[in-house]
């Protein structure tokens, strides 16, 4: 059962904008209601995630999906900082990434990524992949009440 | 003290002199002040540019060797110790020679009179190890640097493949009915040409990860190896009718892994490469061939041409048009990579719409090796 009346938000963390299309893309036929918010890179996804600067009203995000591969502040970098924040350490990360490499997934999971999905290349499995995160995250998985 | 010498020891002592006189080895003998009282053909040879006077020639005064380390020892010989120095530097005309050197209290009559010392020339030895240190260094160096352009070829291509590959096929599903044929078919081509450069993407990888992601040998048991191979294939083999026979297999000694994906490949290709009309038979044997294992599997499928016999081979090399089979054309390029890096050799002979025999070598198990450590992965 759903209570959730307001709709889902998501902050993507991916600075390739043909891929930020594609997730939202992918994300269209969600039969819920999803806001996605995009950061480019670590230090505005961390700005975003501490309504910092321009963020003040922002939401917090049900879920992150989290690129590895990002400029400025690397994706392990942010997953390690998020994880280690008393405030955002609860909200489920998602590492989206293009990288295979097993060093890639150990460090991941050992930074407490809540899960880590290589990109495919083929556009229906990755809309089939988005479309498992939003059914597995949001419909069969209990999310994190709202305020501890 | 008289010494009573019979002729048995008369003969063995200039027997023993004439050896001693031309043993490849250099020896001298020294007495207690350091005169060499004696210097075999190969000694006066090899310190020719050393020996200023070989009549009278004292080695703790001679400039030349004054310095050397086992002449520090020396005096320790005359009190009756024994030793072996191994590896003494010695520079004669700009190059360095190492020797190991042996010395031995000289008797005669019950009293130390001196020193025998014979030196050992293993300067070839020491380059020998030097150099191959210096190539490991340069193969590891090698070696590195390619896994690195692996992963940058796999890695940072993969990335704008997937958006030519992703938004082709985005178009293709959200404009289908804004294409007309000619369209569509030119989407078709783009959109398969990335699918098939992400697979070659991934071959180049699995290619050179063989030498560099290669693990150390171990004791493999090759049936293991079939019977693992045999489930993978489960439903190919119903669904094509697939027999596949075997004699009892051998124990090997090898990297677990890449045996399995040379089986894997091999067996693959048997039933890809199937007559129309006739169900593949597989027969897979083994027979010692000195210290290796010569491995057999034989097909009832098309067969090569063996004009094609080294081409087949070679990375990216296909005899069929994509039309007819698909894949990259890797295949036995990783086959032969593999039996090379295993010491072993790969060929086949075959007969055009008859069939194929794919034939390699694999070391042998030795008992000494390691056991293979855990169940097949």
């Amino acid at each position: 059962m759903n209570n959730m009346a307001k709709p889902i938000e998501i902050l993507l963390i991916e600075d390739n904008p043909g891929d930020v299309r594609l997730t939202k893309e992918a994300l269209r036929d969600a039969k819920i209601h999803i806001n996605v918010h995009v950061a480019e890179d670590g230090v505005e996804a961390l700005e975003f995630l501490r309504n910092k600067g321009k963020y003040e009203e922002s939401p917090k995000p049900h879920l992150i999906l989290l690129d590895l591969n990002l400029p400025r502040k690397d994706g392990r970098e942010v997953l390690e900082e998020i994880k280690d924040d008393e405030q955002l350490k609860k909200i489920p990360v998602v590492v989206l990434t293009t990288s295979k490499s097993e060093k890639d997934i150990a460090k991941s999971y050992n930074l407490h990524a809540n899960c880590y999905i290589t990109k495919p290349v083929d556009l229906t499995q990755f809309t089939e992949i988005v479309k498992t995160i939003e059914s597995f995250w949001f419909t069969i998985v209990k999310l994190p009440p709202k305020d501890v | 003290m008289e010494c009573k010498i019979d002729s048995f020891s008369l003969n063995l002592a200039q027997n023993m002199s004439i050896a001693l006189k031309h043993l490849p080895l250099s020896a001298i003998m020294i007495e207690s002040k350091g005169n060499v009282v004696y210097s075999n053909i190969a000694f006066k040879k090899t310190f020719s540019k050393f020996i200023d006077d070989e009549e009278h020639f004292n080695l703790f005064s001679s400039g030349h060797f004054s310095h050397f380390f086992w002449l520090k020892n020396i005096k320790d010989v005359f009190s009756g110790e024994r030793y072996e120095i191994l590896f003494e530097e010695l520079k004669i005309d700009d190059k360095t020679f190492f020797y190991n050197i042996f010395a031995s209290p000289m008797v005669d009559g019950g009293n130390i009179i001196g020193a025998i010392v014979i030196f050992e020339d293993v300067t070839k030895r020491v380059d020998a190890e030097f150099e191959l240190k210096q190539n490991i260094k340069k193969l590891k160096n090698a070696n590195k640097d390619l896994e690195e352009f692996a992963y940058i070829a796999s890695h940072d291509l993969q990335e704008p493949l997937r958006m030519i590959a992703s938004y082709l096929q985005l178009i293709e599903k959200r404009y289908n009915s804004l294409l007309d044929k000619d369209g569509k078919e030119f989407m078709h081509y783009a959109i398969d040409g990335s699918k098939r450069m992400k697979q070659l993407i991934n071959d180049i990888l699995a290619f050179s990860r063989i030498t560099t992601r290669g693990c150390t040998f171990y004791t493999v048991d090759t049936n293991e190896v079939l019977a693992h191979v045999r489930s993978t294939f489960l439903s190919t083999i119903k669904e094509t009718n697939t027999l596949i026979t075997n004699k009892e297999l051998p124990i090997i000694t090898a990297d677990k892994t890449q045996i399995i994906q040379l089986f894997q490949n091999l067996i693959a290709n048997a039933i890809k490469f199937r007559k129309k009309a006739l169900d593949p038979v597989i027969q897979i044997s083994a027979v010692q061939s000195g210290d290796m294992y010569e491995f057999s599997i034989e097909d009832n499928g098309i067969g090569i041409d063996e004009k094609y016999s080294d081409k087949v081979f070679k990375i990216f090399q296909r005899l069929h048009t994509r039309s007819e089979y698909e894949g990259t054309g890797i295949g036995l390029a990783l086959c032969k990579r593999i039996v090379k890096r295993h010491g072993g050799d790969i060929s086949f002979k075959s007969k055009v719409g008859e069939g194929t025999i794919f034939t390699f070598t694999l070391p042998a198990h030795k008992e000494s090796e390691k056991r293979s450590r855990g169940e097949i992965r």
